[in-house]
């Protein structure tokens, strides 16, 4: 089990990010931003987005996501690694057996993990993950907006800059999984666009022809 | 619709002409050229005209609901009008497609049926005629014309990607504005004009803010790095991946224009079309309609900037794959399916 021991998982980037979230959570309660726990609440987020940017560094590159299609564990694994991202110990979905089947989730020392590697079947776990990463990250940076807006607001200069900072590691962050889950966005719109189309002649050729034969 | 001219044959000076003279007084004669219906038992002199009107039609203006490949006869008058070829003008003029269109179905090449040309008919139709089965030869070549257009595109595309990767660098601009606004923030501590070189001799509330800005450039500095590493990986993979494609493409085209010879031979001799020559009629339609979503993919790679080259990349990739499995399954290859293990090879 050495080797799987060494593989990425989708659990380690949510943990980071869960902690920035709870971290975010705090800071958009607080009645007031003139206040130390405000500073160090902000910078234990910004410290939590440090951590991640070390373990993007050691995955980067991510898989291409050129010319992947998806199929229907996809959906599954989407379906569990959301559950599991507000829910770490959840294991409860109806595919999780098939998904262990197929390679895409482990049994890893008593517990269940989505594993990430560059080559199949858990390669595939990349595409989910990623765009799971990007919703939860599009979220965050939406609450820390809201945050850094606040904290400009008030004379507390230094939780505004810690704030700020958060704003903007978050951004970055995002700029990165949107670029890196792109394929998922245009895998999708090209079905789209594909079904606008008229296919008249393969219709009509097909339908002239099948078991023809010209006997 | 009532015929415009009735056809009678002429020679001047040692040259065989077909002499349409219109039914109605008014409107002038036209001279066709004789050979337009010289043909052996394989190819026909005509399926220059006709290859013309579906390769220009091939993607858009032909109809081809209720049974046969139609197109509206003043359309493919106008498309014969302005198609060239390797050798120039197919016709001279509208009037001159006019007439030779009608001089066509006078020699059984197509039908007219109301306000429509038929151009590919029915193979399974008892009452068509050797020459109209060579029209379904002459699409085709028109289909595999489109196949090398694409391919030459796609070629394009692909050295331009592989120009594109010198200048991936430009790719993450706000990101890079981020690196730069941390680095004048650290500056701006301390009271020399850079950044302060001994962090112990700043005041407390400066040293943790040197150690927050610190953390925090190195962060971006890691973000743009993850960014460039994605980036660059996904356009190798990409240039990789169309490379594959144009191969796909070729074969494809190879086993086409060797099917297209079958059916000339099968069509004529035995007034039928080979069983696995359906496989085209079935699939061509198709094929016509994912080479034309490829588009002019590598112009569109020159207009892309670094920031959206990554889904530039994979849309072209995915309506290459289209139309370069299509093409396959049109030739009835084996479309290779080995494309996980290529891209997930470490």
């Amino acid at each position: 089990m050495s080797a799987t021991s060494t593989v990425l998982r989708a659990e380690s980037f949510f943990g980071t990010l869960r902690r920035v979230d709870e971290r975010l959570e705090t800071l958009l309660g607080v009645p007031t931003y003139d206040d130390v726990s405000v500073y160090r609440t902000a910078d234990e987020a910004t410290d939590a987005l440090a951590e991640l940017g070390e373990a993007f560094v050691a995955a980067a590159p991510f898989p291409s996501q050129v010319e992947r299609t998806g199929d229907d564990l996809d959906d599954a694994l989407t379906r569990v690694l959301e559950t599991r991202y507000a829910d770490p110990a959840s294991t409860r979905d109806d595919s999780v057996e098939a998904l262990v089947d197929a390679g895409r989730l482990e049994h890893h020392a008593g517990e269940l993990v989505v594993p990430l590697s560059h080559s199949a079947p858990a390669a595939r776990n990349w595409e989910p993950t990623l765009a799971v990463l990007r919703a939860v990250t599009e979220d965050l940076h939406e609450r820390a907006e809201t945050l850094a807006r606040r904290s400009r607001a008030v004379d507390a200069p230094d939780a505004r800059v810690a704030c700020e900072s958060l704003y903007r590691m978050l951004a970055s962050l995002r700029d990165v999984l949107v670029r890196a889950s792109s394929g998922v966005a245009f895998v999708g719109r090209r079905m789209d666009r594909q079904n606008d189309r008229p296919l008249s002649f393969a219709e009509w050729a097909g339908g002239r022809l099948n078991g023809g034969d010209n006997a | 619709m009532p015929r415009k001219y009735t056809f009678e044959t002429t020679t001047v000076d040692g040259i065989d002409y077909v002499i349409a003279n219109p039914v109605n007084e008014t409107d002038e004669m036209v001279r066709l050229e004789a050979d337009w219906t010289n043909g052996d038992d394989v190819e026909g002199e005509w399926e220059r005209a006709v290859r013309a009107i579906i390769k220009g039609d091939l993607l858009g203006e032909m109809n081809l609901e209720e049974g046969n490949g139609r197109i509206d006869r003043q359309t493919a008058i106008e498309t014969l009008a302005a198609a060239e070829d390797d050798h120039g003008k197919v016709v001279s003029s509208e009037r001159q497609a006019d007439a030779l269109l009608e001089y066509f179905e006078d020699q059984e090449i197509l039908r007219f049926d109301g306000n429509d040309v038929v151009l590919l008919q029915d193979p399974r139709d008892d009452e068509l005629s050797g020459r109209a089965a060579l029209n379904w030869a002459a699409g085709i070549e028109a289909c595999v014309d489109k196949i090398d257009e694409t391919k030459d595109r796609v070629k394009r595309a692909r050295d331009k990607l592989e120009d594109k990767m010198d200048e991936i660098d430009t790719g993450s601009n706000r990101i890079d504005e981020r690196i730069q606004e941390t680095a004048q923030e650290l500056k701006a501590l301390g009271d020399g004009p850079g950044v302060p070189d001994d962090p112990s001799q700043l005041d407390e509330s400066e040293r943790t803010r040197y150690q927050q800005l610190k953390r925090q450039f190195i962060y971006h500095k890691q973000m743009k790095e993850v960014d460039k590493e994605n980036l660059l990986e996904t356009v190798e993979e990409g240039t990789s991946e169309l490379a594959h494609q144009i191969s796909m493409l070729n074969s494809a085209k190879e086993a086409l224009v060797t099917k297209e010879q079958e059916i000339r031979v099968v069509a004529v001799q035995k007034r039928e079309f080979p069983n696995d020559a359906t496989n085209i009629v079935e699939n061509m339609g198709t094929l016509a309609t994912k080479l034309g979503g490829v588009g002019d993919i590598d112009e569109k790679i020159d207009q892309t900037s670094a920031t959206d080259l990554a889904s530039m990349v994979d849309d072209t990739v995915g309506d290459v794959q289209e139309a370069a499995e299509s093409a396959q399954q049109t030739a009835d290859e084996e479309v290779e399916t080995d494309a996980d293990a290529v891209n997930f090879e470490v």
